[in-house]
């Protein structure tokens, strides 16, 4: 006999029992395919903005840069620098940094201004995407500077406003010019927000009469292939002079944070799975016990107890393969459309923010990758297979006259 | 003196369509049943009483004529009016007793009286009745799975006299029943209709309970052959 | 009717099924309590540290400081309505406090920075997180004109330490630069980065002096409440109260408005994730009450035969769904309470991962998981539980209540 077209049958027969099974485990799976990508999709933006954003994956410094930031500690061979490092598939893009003091009307704050490459710094981070009002630097606007969202609070700057700028120049003489907040940037961190002034690096060298040099280099991998630890070790040895720190280094607490979220976003994934698995757990055990007496009947029309064990596991794959399918042709556009849509709750906040000091944006996409659909459909598989295995046994063993009576 | 009939079939037909075969089980077929009639319609498998039995019961509809019960013709009545009816008129009894599996003798036996809404002191005093006539009063604690068939007759007898239908109808009353229960369940009905005048229609092609009749309905093809009485 | 025994005893007959399914209610409970509780707490949490950082639950301002605070606005009856306010009923503290931007310098550096300045009578550690986290010296006192507590990062970028001078600039009231030479008596450390690194507490009555303000004034009055729930009804009350003064008075959704955003948007996600899971269990009851519908088809249509209305069998079918959802409950509760009293009185500390400070919206948060849940809370997890379970028994229901009223007098 051929148990497949059998159980094809038998699970067409029970038409609506079937629909019922099937629909209630495809949407469960498809809200898990939702879910896990949900999750994938906060975790893969939390680690943007915190890596991203401003920081890059790598920093390059002059040694003691890092331990007592000072104008004269200077990266000297930076042209160079970015070519050696591109060998290697890294992009760096140099900053240069200053202390000053902005002052508006009567307001004024402490500032930490930075002098980028408004080409390089584009190809290592997304500061240019993260204006909130107003624009991003352009080459043809010298004295147009962008600023942290809560320094034009304290300062009571809008875009176009006029901000002057003091500070003690490489020279040693007093630094002082006039400027026009041109942009207003999003949360990137709270050292930014708060005090985060950013120009041309041109504009920079003027203003702190700095000819030469740069203070620090941002760096990205090209390919996330790419193995940054082993990198950076291979950099420290060759360039001596410098300090090589990964994001990790630079930033121990962030690591640690998203090993954290990591664990906790596996134990929320865990509860959808426990939920699912309550859910398929039940179907299956009912589709299977509550059909034991029509089991009683085949064994007694001559089905042995092994042939009627396996017909019941194929039937469960079929369900499970319908169910599946359909979870995934539901739950995977799903989270396609919310990967290009987020879910919006800007309404709930007035700008974004930081949470941890990493910038934190109200719109939350999915991010659908491969983990995100193949694990809940083996988990699946697997549930159900489990789920069936002891009323599946059961049925296989018990004896006709019993199985009939059976409830 | 005449007394209005329970039962009114006029020139009842009822027409199966099977695909493209058409089946007439049931043909320009009338009868009144009057009270305290104990009838039952006989023939053959296919004959069309269980059809017949379907549509008085407000089950079924026919394909034309007309059905009265009690004066009113059921094919006027909605959906809540036939649900009322089938609470308040007709009592069933079925082949399989088609007890409710959760509920006990008693609670089975209940059943129509709690949907009228019977106040609860009331409503048992008449459980308790009708399950001493039947002879079921000890077990009235029990649930179905815990009776014997001929038991679980009796209490499908129960529920549906409890309520003081004006008809009950039953359907193949001995099919299921060892020859005893079944004896024994016909003395019941027989002895409920002869001492509490309650009107039966039954459905067989069982030569004891045509014994027991006082009237006969001869069925053949969906219609009438011969109505002894 | 005994709609309600016959609901219980149809669950009772199919245990297993009904167990597993009432389990995964109570597994929702379960999760939805552990979200929403150790959410209650840390939003709280969060709320209180950020009153205690300066703004209070609610906070009496100069009209139009909250848009674009400036030195240049006082709010001239201060200690009047201080005074009036720890009178009132609900009000636990007030505070007149004295805010603004500043520069600090000490030798050759100087850095720009935001001061506080505070009444050192007025002020208790449990509501002044600066005072509370001094970790060398002590709060000046009230005789010492020229104490100054500085952040603990910013006492390492001006190298300050305990007794050191610092020249604080400002500029005052009228727009003119103002200096003064003070010393450090203390230094804290908050755990919030931009808090140590560049927050100064500076005596009230010098800075009075200094920007040239009024001796009853101050920037703001900050309002400590019993609850921080009852800051918008406060607030109502407070407005009809000053509604002819000059004053703006605002809750502190309003005046940290950034805090209030991420609690409410966090809130929202949490609640998202709890909905989705809890759809899944709506599916496995709906499953469930659907299956035990299709099985007993024939024994709902013989009771619509003998009388009962299509209603009364949706009716009967919504029962077992409620019934499910109280069996739900009760295990949710049994499985739950041992667990939520032990976060609710010990918590999991994670100080031991994190080592350093966690903040959230400029506020600090403390690595603790704790539960705390609100009444209201508790009351809308019931009320989901319930409202979850029987729309999850609606579509079954009916279904039932369609099923015909056997076709047939025969057995189907």
């Amino acid at each position: 006999m051929n148990l497949f077209r059998l159980a094809i049958k038998n699970v067409l027969r029970s038409r609506q029992r079937s629909a019922v099974t099937v629909s209630a485990m495809a949407f469960a799976g498809a809200i898990m395919i939702f879910y896990a990508s949900l999750l994938e999709g906060w975790y893969v933006a939390m680690k943007q903005n915190a890596i991203g954003l401003e920081m890059g994956e790598m920093q390059v410094h002059a040694k003691g840069y890092r331990d007592d930031p000072d104008l004269y500690k200077l990266v000297t061979d930076e042209k160079r620098l970015v070519g050696v490092l591109r060998k290697k598939g890294l992009l760096a893009a140099p900053r240069l940094i200053g202390g000053g003091l902005a002052a508006a009307g009567s307001n004024s704050a402490g500032v930490m201004i930075r002098g980028i490459d408004l080409e390089l710094e584009q190809q290592v981070t997304l500061l240019h995407r993260h204006v909130w009002h107003g624009q991003w630097l352009a080459g043809d606007d010298p004295a147009g500077v962008v600023i942290g969202r809560k320094l034009a609070k304290s300062l009571a700057v809008k875009v176009g406003d006029e901000l002057v700028l003091v500070g003690q120049a490489a020279d040693g003489s007093m630094a002082n010019d006039l400027y026009r907040v041109r942009g207003i940037l999003k949360s990137i961190g709270a050292a930014t927000d708060s005090g985060g002034l950013i120009m041309s690096g041109a504009a920079f060298r003027q203003f702190m009469s700095l000819e030469n040099g740069v203070h620090e280099l941002v760096v990205k991998r090209i390919s996330p292939a790419l193995e940054l630890t082993p990198l950076a070790q291979e950099l420290r040895g060759r360039l001596d002079t410098l300090e090589v720190h990964t994001w990790q280094e630079l930033q121990p607490v962030l690591a640690r944070l998203f090993e954290m979220s990591n664990i906790s976003l596996v134990i929320m994934l865990l509860i959808t799975y426990a939920a699912v698995g309550i859910l398929t757990l039940n179907a299956m055990l009912m589709s299977v016990f509550e059909r034991i007496p029509e089991f009683g009947v085949m064994k007694a029309l001559g089905v042995s107890g092994l042939n009627l064990f396996t017909l019941i596991v194929i039937e469960t794959l079929i369900l499970t393969t319908f169910a599946v399918t359909l979870s995934l042709v539901v739950g995977v556009p799903l989270s396609y459309h919310f990967s290009r849509v987020p879910l919006d709750f800007s309404w709930l906040l007035e700008s974004s923010t930081t949470i941890a000091g990493i910038a934190f944006e109200p719109q939350w996409y999915c991010h659908l990758n491969s983990s995100s659909v193949i694990l809940p459909t083996l988990f699946m598989y697997l549930v159900a297979l489990i789920a069936i295995f002891y009323p599946a046994a059961k049925a296989a063993l018990i004896r006709p006259v019993q199985a009939i009576h059976h409830h | 003196m005449t007394s209005q009939p329970i039962v009114k079939l006029e020139q009842v037909s009822k027409v199966f369509e099977q695909g493209k075969v058409s089946v007439r089980a049931v043909a320009d077929f009338s009868l009144d049943i009057s009270p305290g009639e104990f009838t039952v319609l006989s023939g053959p498998s296919g004959s069309g009483k269980t059809t017949i039995l379907n549509m008085i019961g407000a089950l079924d509809v026919p394909t034309s004529g007309r059905i009265f019960l009690e004066g009113r013709e059921l094919a006027t009545l909605g959906r809540g009016e036939l649900s009322r009816l089938r609470r308040d008129r007709i009592g069933f009894v079925f082949q399989a007793y088609n007890l409710i599996s959760v509920l006990t003798a008693f609670e089975n036996a209940e059943f129509v009286l709690a949907l009228q809404d019977v106040p609860v002191s009331e409503r048992k005093e008449k459980v308790m009745a009708v399950l001493s006539e039947v002879g079921m009063a000890d077990l009235a604690h029990r649930r179905p799975d815990e009776l014997s068939g001929g038991q679980q007759q009796r209490i499908a007898i129960a529920r549906a006299v409890a309520a003081e239908p004006a008809i009950v109808l039953a359907d193949e009353p001995t099919a299921n029943v060892d020859s005893a229960a079944a004896d024994a369940s016909l003395d019941l009905m027989q002895q409920l209709n002869r001492s509490k005048g309650v009107t039966f229609l039954f459905s067989t092609h069982d030569q004891r309970v045509m014994d027991r009749a006082n009237r006969l309905v001869r069925l053949r093809d969906g219609r009438l052959e011969e109505d002894l009485r | 009717m005994r709609i309600h025994t016959m609901a219980c005893r149809s669950l009772r007959r199919n245990l297993r099924r009904s167990l597993i399914t009432a389990f995964s209610i109570g597994f929702g409970v379960f999760l939805a309590v552990t979200f929403t509780a150790s959410g209650d707490y840390s939003y709280t949490n969060m709320i209180e540290t950020s009153a205690v950082m300066g703004l209070g639950h609610v906070t009496l301002q100069p009209v139009g400081y909250n848009d674009s605070p400036s030195l240049s606005m006082e709010l001239a009856e201060a200690e009047m309505f201080h005074r009036e306010l720890t009178a009132i009923p609900g009000v636990e503290a007030a505070r007149a406090r004295i805010a603004g931007q500043a520069m600090f310098g000490a030798g050759a550096k100087s850095v720009g920075g935001a001061f506080m300045a505070i009444d050192p009578d007025q002020e208790t550690p449990a509501y002044n997180l600066l005072t509370r986290s001094i970790t060398q010296g002590a709060l000046f006192d009230s005789d010492d004109e020229r104490g100054v507590l500085v952040g603990e990062r910013m006492a390492k970028k001006l190298k300050l330490r305990l007794g050191k001078k610092l020249i604080i600039t400002v500029t005052d009231k009228n727009g003119e630069i103002a200096s003064e030479l003070t010393r450090v008596r203390g230094i804290f450390r908050t755990g919030e980065h931009s808090v140590d690194s560049s927050l100064v507490l500076l005596p009230l009555t010098m800075v009075r002096k200094l920007l040239r303000y009024g001796s009853d004034s101050a920037t703001y009055v900050s309002v400590y409440l019993e609850d921080h729930r009852q800051a918008t009804e406060m607030v109502n009350y407070l407005r009809t109260r000053w509604g002819q003064k000059d004053v703006e008075i605002l809750p502190w959704q309003k005046t940290q408005g950034e805090l209030a955003g991420l609690v409410a948007v966090d809130r929202l996600f949490n609640y998202l994730l709890q909905l989705l899971v809890g759809l899944v269990i709506a599916a496995g009851i709906m499953n469930t009450m659907l299956m035990s519908v299709l099985e007993r088809k024939r024994e709902l249509g013989i009771m619509m035969a003998i009388g009962m209305r299509p209603g009364q069998v949706v009716g009967l079918v919504l029962a077992e769904s409620f019934w499910l959802a109280v069996v739900g409950l009760g295990i949710g509760v049994l499985i739950t309470a041992p667990w939520f009293y032990y976060m609710a009185v010990y918590g999991i500390d994670f100080t031991s991962l994190m080592s350093d400070e966690y903040s959230a919206g400029g506020v600090v948060v403390e690595p603790v998981m704790k539960f705390r849940l609100y009444r209201e809370s508790a009351a809308a997890i019931i009320g989901v539980v319930f409202t979850l379970t029987i729309a999850a028994g609606i579509y079954p229901a009916i279904r039932a209540g369609r099923i015909p009223p056997v076709d047939s007098i025969k057995e189907i």
